[in-house]
């Protein structure tokens, strides 16, 4: 039976190829064939979820609630030391030069990220903007989040911080941050279908041997674990939702 | 109540009654402490309201070292103008299942304060209700007007009675 490896459309687009070598290391690791899909937007990797069309993901918080509680998944590991942190930049020359100069509304330019959205709308909330106030459009990647802010289509972009960290120089530079998280308790989470419940502990084993080989700390890094991997408990995941759940929307 | 004035910044001692019956004598000044932009507070508490967990965010703004606080009744943030009502409401609402969320001022150790969006929902472990969450975040100062507002009216009625 071969296995589904997902990766996320927040993997930074330069690290794809990496995932795919992971995506090898685990085939060595458990004997079992695994196959890796790399999806571009997140609606086409939820409709994967709903299917059961995966068995394998590096999974940002707010799909890690609905993975855990809908669908049991199992955690595995989690990049040791790393938060999932986001930016909310505007452009060189906008009149906005903290979040408190914000009018009656705002437009966004945002992937479909959920974690991300959902913790730039919380950094959004001493402007007292309603929900509804606040308009999302959606763009396929960060650089195309970029472009919409630098080229006057919305008035903010909001950004993965490792993906805003990324971009160019030449984008970069047209940029400026209005505000960024400094949360610390949210971070992604390896976590494995029920189907591969068998799985777990040769795959933790694989990725703790990572922690100490030289030779992979360039694979780590690429996968965002710079400081390799640390075990994942239960009641992580479980502080990991209600930390998801008290950001929801009210 | 005992008053006393330094400067612009105006302090008293007071005595804080919880819910339980206890009380405790606490200093009580006029010096806010504005939320940290981008963070979050974040704690756990159990069954009966100890804390269990906090974050640095939580620490800074409280004013209490984490081995203060690790251990400590989560009311011990209690500042005499919040009305006792609603914490009533919270405790209600948490211990129902459901998710609380409202305006808090919360009192420092030093006796200054920091107003907060507070979210709380229960930490449910198989079934059971064994603690709660809380998430606090940055609120609007138009939101923090209107709470203060609402709760000098709870107050000023709670007066009358």
């Amino acid at each position: 039976m071969v296995y589904q490896l997902a990766i996320g459309p927040d993997v930074n687009v330069q690290d794809i190829s990496e995932w795919y070598v992971f995506n090898t290391r685990i085939q060595r690791i458990t004997g079992e064939g695994f196959h890796a899909t790399s999806y571009s937007d997140f609606a086409d990797m939820h409709a994967a979820f709903e299917t059961d069309g995966v068995d394998l993901v590096y999974a940002n918080a707010a799909d890690t609630s609905w993975l855990v509680r809908k669908r049991g998944f199992i955690p595995v590991a989690a990049a040791a030391g790393i938060s999932t942190e986001m930016t909310i930049a505007v452009a060189n020359d906008s009149p906005l030069s903290s979040v408190n100069d914000i009018g009656d509304s705002l437009t966004v330019a945002a992937t479909d990220a959920p974690d991300v959205e959902r913790i730039g709308r919380i950094l959004l909330e001493p402007t007292d903007l309603s929900p509804e106030a606040i308009k999302v459009e959606h763009r396929p990647n960060p650089v195309l989040v970029a472009k919409a802010v630098i080229n006057g289509e919305t008035q903010v972009g909001f950004f993965p911080q490792d993906a805003f960290e990324n971009l160019s120089k030449l984008v970069s530079r047209e940029l400026r941050v209005l505000i960024a998280s400094h949360i610390y308790v949210i971070h992604h989470n390896f976590l494995a279908s029920p189907k591969i419940a068998h799985l777990v502990e040769p795959l933790w084993r694989g990725l703790e041997a990572m922690n100490t080989s030289p030779v992979d700390q360039d694979l780590n890094e690429a996968l965002g674990a710079p400081n390799g991997w640390r075990r994942l408990e239960s009641e992580e995941v479980e502080f990991q939702i209600d930390m998801m759940d008290a950001l929801a929307d009210l | 109540m005992n008053m006393s004035s330094e400067g612009a910044a105006r302090s008293y001692t007071t005595t804080i009654h919880y819910y339980d019956g206890s009380s405790r004598e606490a200093l009580v000044t006029d010096q806010e402490t504005v939320f940290p932009r981008g963070e979050l507070i974040v704690s756990q508490t159990d069954a009966r309201g100890i804390i269990t967990t906090c974050n640095d965010a939580f620490v800074l703004m409280s004013g209490y070292s984490k081995e203060e606080l690790i251990g400590a009744p989560h009311s011990i943030l209690r500042h005499p103008d919040m009305p006792a009502v609603a914490f009533a409401d919270l405790w209600e609402t948490v211990q129902a299942g459901k998710r609380w969320h409202g305006y808090v001022k919360n009192l420092r150790k030093d006796g200054g304060f920091y107003w907060v969006h507070a979210v709380v929902i229960p930490k449910i472990r198989d079934g059971v209700i064994i603690g709660h969450t809380s998430v606090r975040r940055e609120p609007s100062r138009e939101k923090i007007a209107e709470a203060a507002a609402a709760y000098a009216e709870l107050r000023a009625k709670r007066g009358m009675d």
